[in-house]
């Protein structure tokens, strides 16, 4: 419990929602101090993504998911089931839901993802009583989320996903409150 | 004779950076209460019937059902239909002045008002401009609205006066048009509309897409972001018809606002424009003036889409030609609200910008072509401001 | 003695390297010239309907405009740029050109018997054999082809595409669908197994309206907008992944200016960034696509300031799209030598010769 102790005062995992309250194919957004977070479910897989676009900051968790469509020549067209991509609802930019490269410009272009996983009630409880996990607002219930030992949880981490991928800022500023005051909630 | 001397509409001085966004539409469908209660119950039933025209749409999807951003999205799943929402993801955050409604789809679903009945044709254009006013500008007294008048039909100056001299006659300030149609627009057919902005002294529009004719001089395009990515080309045929025809000499108070066809093409533009004329003038004695005079004189641009050239550092010379060449006053912000390449006015006007040329663009250009004065102590925050 | 050009320039002053000029004119006198390069049945169909030839040169370049002809290559009455003495005094001499590849606009396609504008086409091209190209190795040239019907279009650049003069396919810009669709397949196909690059140049059907507004009143208007219709045909191509398809492929661009690119080009690539979906061939932005697979002509330049157009050539984004014509015997502004002032030294064997040398494989 060393590492628990050493983030104590600020965690940097959270207890998003029960495991079952984000079933395959629905999405939540979530406040973590100020940073707005989708966490997707994708058949039974789970995501986190910046709610940010790095393009001009449009609200990138609110995008639809669809899948890699490529073609070498005109005429040929493949859809690959198995890549996923957020694509932005405003410019519909495609974005790598796992590692938040830009489809257009993987060089320079990445939104910003997260770390989420399913961690037992028994393992959560204990890191949320060292201050190793932070609990968050349910976005759908204003309350703090309670963690019981015998649900599964969704966690969500908010430590860079790896270094040096972290997300560029927006080229512009932001709208002042088309991301303070969207709505939240789970999608089906 | 000149219009540069517009009887400048009074503008708020002080802390703000006054915003007034151009180009903002309301997407009705026909079979909307805000439209269909305009409609005559014949037109009504035949609709239901028989549908609109041959026009059926979709021939080349969109990436999204109504080309929005998806977050425009109301709780019936509609976009451009409440007043209200377009308020509180616009207007009020970026505390604007006024938002000029236009609304294309009046000749998108007609196809120009061309293939269905003349009668039902002028009845829709009728409603849609009616939803404009009684809808949305008794919604909300930011919103100002567009007369669309039908360009290929006949009494396209008949609908500008009912409108403008109705109930809301105030609430209307310019007259929307398609950019492409049977006839180039210098021809006479058009003069009637043009006599009537003058006399109501309201800009004539243009804004995409254009309807009623063949997209481009070689045949119809297979894709959307084709046809967006050529959207630059219905201005480069409209334009020279206007000036080479004479029509400002004939209506020297006309002017002409074009909406989301881009502006970084004007000035390299005005210089074909000049050469032409100088190498083919023995075939335009009737013209007084050079063509980019008419241009620099006579026509009013919108920022949206956000021109986005190869690299950032490339933008000021953008903005720098467009303003050397005399179009400083020309540009006025416009979101495109709600579609899906809508800009907010920081992106149009970025902060970086010197303040008074976004004081421009984010609100004195408009608020002198549409005579909108900008209310006191509202829009962006200045940064020399108190 | 010095040959005075474009309004009294001379090759001395201006340019001392070697001058490749990408885009001369050779104008078919009449169509009674071309009957000993004819199939007998048409020249026959021909003399029996009482046809003058095609409409289109007499359309798309106004025998008296002055964009036509300057007034001084337009010599004894005689049409310009109908005989090769006319070109080799006027431009091949006295710009000592190294190469010049020579188009003939002849309106093929303002001719719709199918049959007839193939053996048109066919009685052009072996014109332009005989009496240019055999007679003057300076030259190379296009070959013309019925291109409302690709796959006569195809047979036709096979037939006389290995020919080593032929080294373009003209293309009228207008025409009555977009290039880019895959219908004209076969010409493509044909001009990459021939290597012979695609030349779009001004003319083409003249029975539809000119652009997205109808038919224009006055040819001034008609001219200065002919842009669009280069940008839509461009724009074709590249949504519809023609270069994708024939990766070989080679675009020139003639008569149409280049001021515009940069500003389409980015428009195109802000729609792709979003819309990239919808074509999914297309895998990189479509500036870099032109810059892979198109050349432009400078005449005409359309040029602006000076401070303004280098602006331009700037956000060409590269020193190798541009390639120096007179466009013999058109007029254009005479702004060589204000294009040559305003570009770096690096870009100016580029643009008098190298380029175009590249382009043509000269």
């Amino acid at each position: 419990m060393n590492e628990a102790t050493a983030s104590v005062k600020k965690p940097q995992k959270f207890v998003v929602a029960r495991a079952e309250e984000i079933p395959p194919g629905s999405r939540l957004i979530v406040d973590v101090g100020g940073r707005e977070v989708g966490i997707f479910n994708i058949k039974g897989s789970y995501y986190g993504m910046l709610n940010r676009c790095p393009h001009v900051g449009g609200p990138l968790s609110q995008g639809q998911l669809v899948n890699s469509v490529t073609a070498t020549v005109p005429g040929k067209i493949t859809l690959d089931e198995s890549q996923d991509l957020l694509t932005c609802p405003w410019h519909n930019w495609e974005f790598d839901i796992k590692t938040g490269q830009s489809y257009w410009d993987p060089k320079h272009m990445r939104a910003r993802p997260f770390t989420v996983n399913v961690e037992a009630g028994t393992d959560v409880a204990e890191q949320v009583d060292g201050g190793s996990v932070g609990r968050i607002k349910g976005p759908y219930q204003a309350e703090t989320i309670e963690v019981s030992i015998e649900s599964d949880y969704v966690v969500l981490s908010m430590r860079p996903q790896r270094p040096g991928t972290a997300a560029k800022p927006g080229a512009c500023a932001p709208p002042p409150t088309a991301t303070t005051e969207m709505k939240v909630e789970v999608r089906p | 004779m000149t219009i540069t001397d517009l009887s400048a509409a009074p503008v708020a001085t002080g802390s703000k950076l006054g915003v007034i966004d151009v180009d903002f539409h309301p997407m009705p469908l026909p079979t909307d209460p805000q439209v269909a209660d305009h409609l005559p119950q014949q037109w009504k039933e035949y609709i239901s019937r028989y549908g609109l025209g041959a026009m059926g749409g979709g021939v080349y999807p969109s990436q999204r059902e109504f080309t929005h951003r998806l977050d425009a999205v109301d709780d019936n799943g509609r976009v451009g239909l409440d007043p209200h929402l377009a308020v509180e993801q616009v207007l009020a955050p970026f505390d604007m002045t006024a938002a000029v409604l236009t609304c294309p789809q009046t000749y998108i679903i007609t196809n120009g008002g061309a293939n269905m009945p003349h009668k039902l044709a002028t009845s829709l254009y009728r409603a849609y401009n009616n939803a404009l006013a009684e809808t949305w500008c008794a919604a909300d007294d930011r919103f100002r609205a567009s007369v669309t008048v039908a360009r290929d039909l006949p009494g396209g100056e008949r609908e500008i006066q009912r409108c403008k001299e109705g109930k809301f006659g105030d609430k209307f300030v310019q007259v929307l048009m398609s950019p492409s149609g049977q006839d180039p627009l210098g021809k006479r057919r058009y003069w009637p509309i043009f006599e009537a902005c003058e006399n109501y002294d309201i800009p004539l529009s243009f804004h995409v897409p254009g309807m009623g004719r063949q997209p481009t001089g070689a045949g119809r395009q297979n894709f959307y972001a084709e046809t967006h990515a050529a959207f630059g080309v219905l201005p480069l045929a409209l334009v020279p018809s206007l000036i080479f025809e004479g029509v400002f000499d004939r209506f020297p108070k006309l002017k002409i606002a074009m909406l989301e066809m881009g502006w970084d093409w004007v000035a390299p533009y005005s210089w074909r424009l000049d050469a032409t004329w100088e190498k083919l003038r023995h075939e335009l004695p009737h013209l007084q003036r050079k063509p980019s005079e008419y241009l620099k004189e006579h026509f009013w641009f919108s920022t949206q889409p956000l021109e986005e050239p190869e690299r950032p550092d490339m933008l000021e010379g953008v903005f720098g030609m467009f303003e050397d060449s005399g179009f400083a006053d020309r540009l006025m912000f416009s979101s495109d609200y709600p579609h899906w390449d809508y800009d907010s006015p920081y992106e149009s006007v970025p902060e970086s910008f010197p303040e008074d040329r976004r004081r421009r663009i984010l609100g004195e250009n408009a608020s002198k072509l549409y005579g909108i004065p900008l209310r006191e102590n509202s829009g962006l925050p200045s940064p020399t401001g108190e | 003695m010095t040959t005075p050009l474009l309004a009294g320039m001379k090759r001395s002053t201006l340019w001392t390297g070697t001058v490749i000029d990408c885009d001369v004119h050779a104008n078919v006198p009449s169509i009674e010239t071309l009957f000993d390069y004819m199939d007998p049945v048409w020249v026959q169909g021909t003399q029996e309907r009482g046809w003058h030839g095609p409409t289109g040169p007499r359309l798309s370049y106004p025998p008296g405009a002055a964009t036509t002809a300057r007034d001084e290559w337009r010599h004894d009455g005689l049409m310009p740029a109908s005989k090769l003495s006319m070109l080799q005094n006027d431009i091949l001499d006295p710009w000592q050109v190294d190469r010049a590849v020579l188009n003939c606009y002849y309106g093929i396609d303002s001719l719709r018997h199918p049959d007839w504008a193939a053996a048109l086409a066919s009685a052009v091209n072996n014109w332009i054999i005989a009496e240019w190209l055999d007679k003057d190795p300076r030259l190379v040239a296009s070959l013309v082809i019925p291109a409302r019907d690709p796959i006569a279009a195809a047979a036709e650049i096979d037939r006389v595409g290995s020919h080593p003069g032929f080294v373009q396919v003209m293309l009228p810009v207008r025409s009555e669908r977009l290039y880019g669709q895959r219908i004209f397949n076969p010409i493509y196909e044909a001009a990459t197994r021939n290597d012979l690059v695609i030349g779009l140049h001004w003319g083409g059907t003249t029975e539809d309206a000119p652009s997205p507004t109808g038919y224009a009143s006055w040819y001034a208007e008609q001219y200065a907008a002919e842009t669009q219709v280069y940008i839509a045909q461009l724009t074709s191509m590249v949504f519809e992944g023609t270069f994708q398809k024939f990766p070989a492929l080679r675009v020139a661009v003639m008569e149409g200016g280049f001021s515009w690119v940069p500003t389409w080009g980015w428009s195109m690539n802000k729609k792709w960034k979003g819309l990239r979906r919808e074509t999914p061939w297309v895998d990189r932005l479509p500036l870099e696509i032109i810059r892979d697979h198109v050349r432009f002509s400078v005449a005409p330049a359309d040029l602006g300031s000076p401070e303004h157009s280098q602006r331009i050539i700037e956000w060409l984004g590269s020193e190798d799209l541009l390639m120096f014509a007179t466009d013999y015997p058109h007029r254009h502004d005479d702004d060589i030598d204000e294009l040559l002032a305003i570009i770096p030294a690096t870009m100016k064997p580029k643009l008098m010769s190298e380029t175009a040398r590249a382009w043509y494989k000269l």
